[in-house]
């Protein structure tokens, strides 16, 4: 028995009817004072990673390092998560990293650290994917494939995990932003405490400005916030040559709409109790009994629970009595949750319960809790729609949501199927706040019958739901191919039985990057819902448009040449261009990813300029420091192209950083310049090597030190004592790849990259040491410098 | 080589008191034809179509400076060239300006003043080996806008140049103009500025990534005109006043009108309301633009095309300069008499009957890596390496290409081989793979480390970046990486490295075989000659420096090698001997490719070709 369970016997051992609302009022009095967001329903937070090896048990792996960095547009936030993991163990190990997604969250990017670099992923049909990941595996590389589980979540399988390395996993996915009284927000679920990474090991990055964990505005509900505008614009676009891509935002109910009437009720609760719903179990309890609180004179109600069957725990319906409703409860907390979750037989179990009501003359109200994640049974959405339709025979089908894993788009289709709400709870407060709107729905001014008119030359994925209520927001994702025509656009239905219509304006639609992506997943969570008979048509929109479907997988291999091996196409993955970059990566060649990072670091050579700008720019001109020009020409790839220019670093050229000019000129005229920097970097790595004798073997620790001619060469304005700008400048001017060693008995060791500037090995001799023995130590930096040295052995 | 060494500019200078001054500046005069020992002449071939600026001379000729030396353009189409082997102070050209009947000349390395007559370099200006790519001769000097130096000035009856001070931001000057009495300079990397009391003085407000500079005479006074790479400014009323967003290289006035040079909009002038209006017939990409101050007025134009010019109200005629596609020439193959040259942003060409022509089926544009000949059935292919793949081109103009899709590890393409059993082995960026006939077949090692997943470890195995490649006459195969030299037969391998003991860097860029041997040439570690013995491989540093990709070659008994900073010679044979350096084999420093071609000697460099002939 939990704690959240004693909570509800408290409750009903103290004979309160009314469950108290032990921290509501406190909780939406600091929320007003510091003007929160009431209910942040969703945030970033961490994944896990799972591993084992032949003799480690399956454990989950500590974090490094976890780094959010959000770039934010409109009311979305382009977000990347970077998770370091360590293991710690002496074997390699194999892993399943899982990433709970925020709700409403686009995945739209994968990149996993191979042999030292990150490697993109690539957006691919399911069934191919893992056919190919299935063959790259065969030839012994090291793919990685990003599959969706369940609801939210998805699991990425990871080999290998070398021993005493960290394994690097960025995940990039569109977030929205949570709209509350003082404007709009960025939400980061902090680490719990003991969790796999401690906040000083968070790392938070929105717009450019590093968050302090520690300092940050935390909600009501502990997630931290942090504020990027005061408002977002109600409708942003995005124009492609295909056509206009609009998401609008619409808070359509007047206020002068008729308060409908309600007479008596009887609530339906069918409480989902399949296994996934084992962490979200008590809320569920403590919802159930605030909902059946919130009941009176003359209501009844039921309580049905579900997984692979479904059990009625009231006996059908009954009356609002406080001791029938305990007993309905503790019957509810004493189900543990377990088994797979048949939805469309819960559905179907409300049938006789609405009959009964209907003919007790009360009004049918059906409350859903649980995922909405359909394991058993019926699973297609559009399916369990008809299911609902069917036994609901017209009464309100209210969702709630609430479980680790869930299955947003088949819960916003119940409750618009159901004309019900769509409620996302998280904790104790959201409960009150969740079972106050179901229970006032019947009598909250609403819209009916709610329809788009105009929009028949437009492709409208996902239509409104057919019920608005008072203080509901939608959102609806258009897109209005070149040459249709909106101006006629309006939202209609009916309000207190009077037709009502809106004009829904898109004149003042603002720019914005990301909107075609958004329009793309609406469209294939409409497409999803029917299941496996369009599944063409969402891979088709998915890899179109470089987001995520369940008939998609991200497939990560080693290198631009390993796609091409095997025949996946590249695409551009965002629709905004990126920033150029300078690629000296070409030198070591396999694995260079064409745009790589910037400032990169390059021996004198000839590397290439990567520009991604518009292919229909008039011209892109490349302008060097050392006074060339040169006129990039378009490269069209299977990832969408780029401007390209490649040019010589004299080998005299000093160390330091330099500064590319890029002068685009767009197709309209429009003249942007863009300045992008390289470093070369001719210095050789300066390792300072540890030997420790271990039981008969030697351990090997090399560890970068910067040098003050690297620092000087490449930071000359740094500041401070050699100490300081090595800790200042570690992070960036770190860059040994690898590191090998020759031993006197002939072995030569490749030492393992244990984290940034530091590599790993152990030795076991094969033949007796000399006083005189030496280990010679070489290291190889990122732009294919190398030194030597001797080491003594202890 | 691109700038004499100071004891050589010694000698002219003083050799230079046989011949009569011809500018108050003129000191000294240089050799016309280069001349090295063992008798041999050299003809530099370079790309003049590479041009960079230009300007008429008062006898209708025309000065070009390009990247493959100074062009002396006559009416006729008769060209007279200038590079390095003749005395410059670097081949690559950036500037012109008549000073008299004389021309001085900006270079990569130095400034130069050239007597256009003959023409032969008659001063080499004594200062630092920096680019400058503004020249301004006034009464009170010459001015001289460097790339990195800031403005020298060169005072009458002086020799050398000295640096004018003041308070400016910018140290690489574009663009020297005067001005209403002054001297204006405008830098690429900060604000232009004006020379008041003997020092530059910022103007305040003003772009800051300056390109060109022109004064033009009005009826109200004269105005400045900057441009830079946000666009085309006036100076008026102490403020700049945008006038275009065009991307302005190069200005000059002529007949009272303002002449601009654009990249992107071609050649502007400007029209009777002051609005500018294209001129048909020029190139969208202008460097330069020049004109004579004759009333018959000569214009020029230059461009990566070509440099184009036009008298009075004549259309606009394209002057053909041409000779080799670039000067950036990164491989040379030869078969007999028959050659091919790659370059590194032009394309290849096939050098046949003395004259240079594009090889059929290759992009113009393409970047070559890597070249080689093979027989097929007694007929010559061209195999090419590039970022883009691997070509095979033949006499009839079919084009093969083999990609990452048709089997190749990487679609990047460095080093070509073409092995004994006819088969051409590819070296890539993810490892080299053998093509025989349309099959391409990956190259497996074995023998080196595996993993415990069974796979090759990438740092122990070949298959990573390979830029060079060679057979010795048992069949083992030498792969060198940017990981170390691969060696084996029948497809076991062994490594040798830094780590090992026999490299003195294991960024491998070419391999020569020789006897029992191999010589390992590195990127900055020198050449290492490599001997199989009973116990392994015997190893002897001969230095040498940073060795171009396939610069090593065995010509005549002798082991040359291609670095960046000229060639290098040495007896094959001799371990112990010292490189003799040839600084001067090639009209630029970074000398590529060595190869003989019947009786001639082909010297390839970043800045053209020579051809020696005994």
């Amino acid at each position: 028995m939990n704690r959240s369970l004693l909570f509800v016997f408290a409750c009903g051992l103290a004979g309160c009817a009314r469950p108290p609302v032990p921290f509501a009022g406190e909780v939406d009095r600091l929320a007003a004072a510091v003007r929160l967001p009431a209910v942040p329903a969703a945030f970033v937070g961490e994944g896990s990673l799972e591993a084992h090896g032949d003799k480690t048990e399956r454990t989950r792996l500590a974090i490094e390092k976890l780094a959010i960095a959000a770039k934010t547009t409109g009311d979305v936030a382009d977000t990347t998560v970077e998770h370091v993991f360590r293991n710690d163990t002496d074997e390699r190990l194999e892993g399943t990293f899982r990433f709970p997604l925020p709700a409403d969250a686009i995945v739209t990017g994968l990149a996993l650290e191979i042999d030292g670099k990150l490697a993109e992923g690539e957006f691919v049909e399911r069934d191919k994917a893992r056919k190919t990941y299935e063959q790259v595996v065969d030839q012994m590389l090291d793919p990685a494939l990003l599959e969706w589980e369940s609801g939210q979540t998805f699991k990425l399988a990871v080999f290998p995990i070398e021993p005493h390395a960290n394994k690097r996993v960025v995940l990039h996915f569109l977030a929205p932003l949570y709209r509350g009284q003082g404007g709009l927000f960025f939400a980061v679920r902090p680490p719990a405490p003991g969790a796999a990474v401690p906040i000083e090991k968070l790392r938070i990055d929105v717009d450019g400005r590093s968050v302090d964990p520690g300092r940050a505005t935390h909600a009501p509900s502990g997630e931290l916030l942090v504020h990027v505008a005061d408002s977002a614009p109600d409708a942003v676009e995005e124009t492609r040559p295909e056509g206009k891509y609009v998401h609008v935002r619409l808070d359509p109910v007047p206020a002068d709409a008729p308060v409908p009437s309600a007479g008596p009720k009887a609530m339906i609760l069918l409480c989902d109790r399949s296994r996934s719903m084992l962490e979200a179990g008590p809320l569920e309890v403590q919802l159930a009994s605030m909902l059946l609180g919130q009941l009176g004179e003359g209501d009844e109600f039921g309580v049905f629970a579900g997984d692979v069957g479904v059990r009625s725990l009231a006996g059908g319906l009954r009356s609002a009595r406080e001791a029938d409703e305990r007993e309905a409860l503790s019957r509810l907390g004493e189900s543990e949750p377990d088994g797979a979750s048949d939805l469309g037989a819960i559905l179907a179990a409300s049938a006789a319960a609405v009959r009964d009501a209907r003919a007790a003359h009360l009004q049918p109200v059906v409350v859903y809790l649980g995922d909405a994640t359909p394991t058993w049974g019926e699973t297609q959405a559009s399916r369990l729609e008809r299911v609902a339709a069917d036994a609901l025979a017209g009464a309100p089908l209210h969702v709630v949501l609430m479980g680790k894993s869930t299955d947003d788009a088949t819960a916003r289709a119940l409750a618009e199927a159901g004309h019900g709400r769509l409620l996302r709870p998280k904790t104790e407060a959201d409960a009150h706040r969740a079972a106050a709107l179901v229970a006032s729905a019947a009598t909250a001014r609403r819209i009916d019958d709610v329809h788009l008119v105009g929009a028949d030359a437009l492709d409208v994925p996902l239509a409104p739901p057919p019920t608005v209520y008072e203080g509901d927001e939608i959102g609806l994702s258009l897109f209005i191919p070149s040459g249709a025509d909106a101006t006629g656009l309006r939202i209609a239905g009916t309000v207190g039985r009077r037709p009502f219509a809106r004009p829904i304006d898109l004149a003042g639609a603002v720019a914005a990057p990301h909107v075609a992506q958004r329009w793309a997943t609406a469209k294939i969570e409409a497409l999803q819902r029917d299941g496996e008979a369009t599944k063409d048509r969402v891979v088709a929109t998915s890899l179109e448009h470089g987001v995520m479907s369940r008939y998609t997988s991200l497939l990560v291999l080693e290198s631009e040449e390993a796609y091409e091996r095997m025949h996946i196409a590249r695409r551009a993955k965002s629709s905004s261009p990126s920033e150029p970059s300078v690629s000296g990566q070409d030198l070591d060649g396999a694995g260079g990813a064409p745009a790589s990072v910037s400032p990169d670091h390059i021996q004198p050579g000839d590397p290439e300029v990567r520009v991604d700008a518009p292919s229909d720019a008039q011209s892109v001109v490349v302008v060097f420091p050392f006074g060339d020009t040169k006129v990039a020409s378009f490269e069209p790839d299977e990832r969408g192209g780029a401007w390209v220019v490649r040019f010589l670093v004299d080998r005299r050229t000093p160390d330091g950083t330099y500064e590319i000019a890029v002068r685009i000129t767009h197709r309209d005229g429009r003249v942007e310049i863009v300045k992008v920097p390289y470093v070369v970097d001719t210095q050789r790595p300066h390792l300072r090597v540890a030997v420790t004798p271990k039981s008969g073997a030697y351990e090997i620790r090399a560890t970068q030190e910067l040098t003050p001619e690297e620092i000087a060469a490449q930071a000359p304005s740094a500041r401070g004592t050699l100490e300081e700008r090595r800790r200042s400048f570690a992070r960036v001017l770190t860059d040994a790849k690898r590191v090998e060693v020759r031993t006197p008995d002939g072995q030569v060791l490749s030492l393992t990259h244990v984290t940034l500037g530091e590599f790993l090995g152990v030795w076991r001799p094969h033949a007796p040491l000399l006083p005189s023995d030496r280990l010679r130590v070489v290291a190889v930096d990122r732009a294919l410098n190398e030194s030597a040295t001797e080491v003594e052995l202890p | 080589m691109k700038r004499a060494a100071p004891a050589l500019v010694i000698a002219t200078l003083v050799l230079g008191g046989v011949l009569g001054p011809i500018s108050r500046f003129a000191r000294a005069s240089g050799p016309a034809v280069a001349r090295i020992g063992r008798a041999q002449t050299a003809r530099a071939v370079t790309n003049l179509d590479d041009a960079q600026a230009c300007q008429p001379l008062d006898d209708g000729r025309v000065a070009v400076a390009t990247g493959g030396g100074l062009a002396i353009v006559a009416p006729d189409g008769g060209t007279r060239v200038l590079t390095a082997m003749d005395g410059l102070p670097g081949t690559s050209v950036h500037a012109v300006a008549v000073d008299g009947d004389a021309v001085w000349v900006g270079t990569e390395s130095g400034a130069a003043l050239v007597a256009p007559g003959a023409p032969k370099v008659v001063r080499v200006v004594p200062m630092a080996s920096i680019a400058v790519r503004a020249i301004l001769p006034t009464a009170s000097g010459v001015y001289l806008g460097t790339w990195g130096s800031g403005v020298l000035r060169i005072t009458p009856g002086s020799v050398s140049a000295e640096p004018v001070g003041g308070h400016v931001a910018g140290t690489r000057v574009a663009a020297l103009a005067l001005h209403e009495g002054s001297v204006y300079a405008a830098y690429a990397d900060g604000p232009p500025a004006r020379l008041e009391n003997g020092g530059l003085q910022a103007i305040a407000g003003a772009p800051d990534h300056g390109q060109a500079l022109a004064s033009v005479a009005r009826a109200g006074g004269a105005s400045l005109y900057l441009g830079d790479l946000q666009g085309l400014f006036r100076l008026q009323a102490g403020s700049w006043r945008a006038v275009s967003t065009v991307d302005a290289r190069a200005m000059v006035e002529s007949e009272g009108r303002l002449w601009v040079g654009t990249f992107g909009s071609g050649l502007l002038v400007e029209g009777a309301g002051g609005a500018p209006g294209r001129v048909d017939g020029v190139p969208r990409f202008v460097r330069g633009v020049g004109a004579a101050g004759s009333p018959d007025e000569l214009r020029c134009a230059a461009s990566s095309e070509g440099v184009f010019v036009a008298k009075g109200g004549e259309g606009w005629r394209r002057l053909s300069l041409g000779r080799i596609p670039s000067n950036d020439v990164t491989a040379v193959a030869a078969d007999g008499e028959r050659v091919a040259i790659g370059t590194f942003d032009r394309g290849a060409a096939l050098y046949d009957d003395g004259s240079f022509r594009p090889v059929a089926g290759v992009d113009p544009s393409e970047s070559v890596e890597a070249l080689a000949w093979r027989r097929e059935g007694g007929a010559p292919t061209l195999w090419i390496g590039t970022p883009h793949g691997l070509l095979r081109t033949s006499a009839d103009g079919s084009v093969r290409r083999w990609g990452a899709r048709d089997g190749l590890p990487s679609s990047f393409v460095r080093a070509i081989h073409v092995l004994a059993d006819g088969r051409v082995l590819a070296g890539t960026d993810a490892g080299p793979a053998f093509v025989d006939g349309d099959r391409v077949e990956p190259l497996v090692a074995r023998g080196v480390g595996a993993s415990a997943k069974g796979h090759a470890q990438p740092l122990d195995s070949p298959m990573r970046a390979t830029w060079a490649l060679a057979e010795s006459v048992d069949g083992t195969l030498w792969i060198g990486t940017t990981a170390g030299l691969y060696y084996g037969l029948g497809g076991r391998f062994q490594r040798a490295a830094v780590s090992t003991g026999e490299l003195a860097d294991d960024w491998i860029t070419s391999l020569a075989t020789h006897a029992a041997g191999v010589f390992v040439g590195t990127y900055s570690g020198g050449v290492t000659h490599l001997r199989r013995a009973a116990d392994g491989l015997h190893a002897t540093q001969l230095g040498g420096g940073y060795v171009n990709p396939d610069g090593l070659s065995v010509v005549g008994g002798e082991l040359v090698a291609a670095t960046m900073d000229g060639a290098l010679v040495r007896p094959v044979d001799d371990d112990g001997a010292a490189w003799r350096p040839r600084h001067d084999a090639a009209p630029g420093r970074d000398v590529t490719a060595v190869r003989r071609v019947g009786p001639t000697t082909w010297f390839a460099s970043r800045r053209g070709i020579a051809i020696w002939t005994p």
